[in-house]
């Protein structure tokens, strides 16, 4: 009789030492021990948790839909790591990874189960801080090319000069562009986006300058164009390269004597508008052959801020899943904790030609067809998952790496191997002979 | 009044933000009141809020409630009492004679204490994070 007090004294005493919350159960889901940790993570004492239906004192997100006790009675297999989150007596959310197994006596029987569970609320918060620390106005990055932008966007802010934003399509220019009102002097007044592609020319120059009334048929009233509600504020015109030359000489106008005339107009308004200006081509070469105006160039071209496509800054990718991800579950009101390292593997290793929208929608994608709390290959979209079975599981090692790095070297210097053995400083046979050994080919 | 309770095997569901059922009672009707299920799978707390107040549900009895949905709730007017547990026909029995107040029908650790242990959890993980930093 003494032993086995002493016995369960000893099973208590080692229990409460262990850092991660532990409790056990009976078959009909009480709650039979409940060791210190527990008590601490869930803030419920262990008297008051002893006997009581285990899901009224976890209280867990899964605990109606996929209980892990459940699913391991079911499969006799332990379940591990499984990420969740409990709620406290005070209505917080904790983040906890659980992992559950059964209990059985001599004879193998199931007497009950058992559930250990990690706080993980210190690890998100470090996660955040460190996505702080990386992110900028709502930009997200820890590239080095990205980082030398965040530096000089307050200057460039407070500067109210014109400024011209390149990079691909998807790169976040209209992020940059509302960042910079937001650093600037600016900020109270309005940031008026317009797409110079999207309009027909004769549209665009009534929707940017107005028109009064009579100018063409149906125009009854006179309409304020987007400088004029953009009036003391910002007017960010993306895709400027689309507009025609006369509309064109007009924008030129504005940005050099800051005045403009509505459709149909004969007074001159006065704009107070910065202008941030942005395109997906490179302007220097479309003045080159005489597609755009170079005066105009040369007036927006004040400040130019080149934005990196994502294949160039790979090293966001796992931050900007992350931030999708986040942002999903909140949208969507999903659970989904991580993406399997294989899913990784094939995010890190895609080209990405429509850049962080891509991305973007490569995860809102995954959510939708996403079951469980992990993104897996079968979530993706059916053109970014791997098609030969054989390398269906792509690595991410240093060969593949490697591999990765000399192609995009290669595709930089248009394959030329000369100039590429240059540029990363080793003699052009050692190229040869990596290429041959990483199985890295010139296109046909 | 009509009343909304989360429901899971005849209980109170144990969390109302991830709850798949919805039992609705009308206690003017009838002493038991009139009753319907309505399935929440698949909807996330904000449309669950939205359909509740289409409903017109005038008080919520559920388990346990993350702070920002109970907030976003009583926003639209719906009274909510969380923290309870319990057989399903007990709980609104115990509604209908003013009788929630009772510890036996509160969730373990909220019992007699209500709320306010936030502050406690925030210093646990600020200590948690300093200890983390430290080890590293």
């Amino acid at each position: 009789m003494s032993d086995g007090k002493n016995k369960d004294e000893s099973k208590e005493v080692i229990l409460d030492s262990i850092a991660d919350g532990v409790f056990t159960i009976d078959k009909d889901w009480k709650i039979t021990s409940f060791n210190k940790a527990a008590e601490q993570i869930t803030s419920i004492p262990r008297e008051e948790a002893i006997g009581q239906q285990c899901c009224d004192v976890f209280r867990a997100s899964i605990c109606e839909s996929s209980c892990a006790l459940r699913e391991t009675f079911k499969t006799g297999e332990p379940v591990v790591n499984k990420a969740v989150f409990i709620i406290d007596a005070s209505g917080q959310k904790i983040p906890i990874s659980i992992s559950a197994a059964v209990l059985r006596n001599k004879d193998g029987e199931i007497i009950g189960g058992v559930e250990t569970f990690r706080d993980l609320s210190a690890i998100e918060e470090l996660k955040r801080e460190l996505e702080k620390k990386y992110s900028f106005q709502d930009i997200i990055s820890k590239n080095s090319e990205m980082l030398k932008i965040f530096d000089i966007l307050p200057s460039i802010a407070e500067s109210d000069s014109t400024v011209l934003i390149e990079g691909d399509s998807g790169t976040g220019k209209e992020l940059i562009a509302r960042a910079i009102h937001n650093l600037s002097g600016r900020s109270d007044q309005p940031i008026v986006t317009i797409n110079c592609g999207a309009l027909p020319d004769s549209l665009l120059e009534s929707e940017l300058f107005g028109h009064k009334a009579g100018a063409f048929t149906d125009a009854r009233k006179d309409k304020p164009g987007r400088f004029a509600v953009a009036e003391g504020g910002t007017i960010f015109l993306d895709e400027i390269a689309d507009t025609s030359p006369s509309l064109q000489v007009k924008l030129l106008r504005v940005i050099q004597e800051k005045v403009y005339e509505p459709l149909g107009g004969t007074a001159s308004v006065r704009a107070n508008v910065r202008i941030i200006a942005a395109s997906n081509r490179n302007l220097g070469k479309l003045v080159n052959t005489e597609k755009f105006r170079q005066d105009l160039y040369y007036r927006i071209n004040v400040i130019t801020i080149k934005l990196p496509p994502l294949r160039e800054r790979k090293e966001d990718i796992p931050l900007l899943v992350n931030h999708f991800m986040n942002r999903f579950n909140n949208l969507k009101g999903k659970l989904i904790t991580e993406v399997s390292p294989d899913v990784m593997a094939v995010l890190m290793n895609y080209d990405y030609p429509g850049n962080i929208r891509e991305l973007e929608n490569i995860i809102e994608h995954a959510f939708v067809l996403c079951k469980g709390t992990v993104i897996n290959l079968d979530c993706l979209p059916d053109n970014i998952r791997p098609k030969d079975k054989k390398r269906e599981i792509i690595s991410n090692s240093l060969e593949d790496m490697e591999a990765a790095y000399l192609k995009e070297a290669l595709r930089k210097n248009n394959w030329n191997r000369t100039k590429t053995a240059e540029q990363l400083g080793i003699h052009k046979t050692t190229l040869w002979r990596k290429m041959k050994k990483l199985g890295v080919e010139a296109p046909e | 009044m009509r009343v909304a309770i989360p429901i899971w095997n005849g209980r109170v569901s144990p969390v109302m933000d991830t709850s798949r059922k919805i039992m609705l009672v009308d206690f003017d009707e009838s002493e038991r009141g009139k009753r319907q299920i309505l399935d929440l799978s698949g909807q996330n707390p904000h449309e669950v809020t939205v359909m509740l107040e289409s409903q017109e549900a005038d008080v919520l009895i559920c388990g346990a409630i993350s702070a920002q949905l109970e907030t976003q709730l009583r926003a639209m007017n719906i009274k909510v009492y969380p923290w309870i547990c319990g057989n399903v026909e007990l709980i609104l029995a115990a509604f209908s004679r003013g009788a929630l107040d009772n510890d036996e029908l509160r969730l373990p650790g909220c019992r007699g204490r209500g709320r306010g242990r936030g502050r406690r959890r925030r210093y646990r993980v600020q200590r948690n994070m300093n200890k983390y930093r430290d080890d590293t």
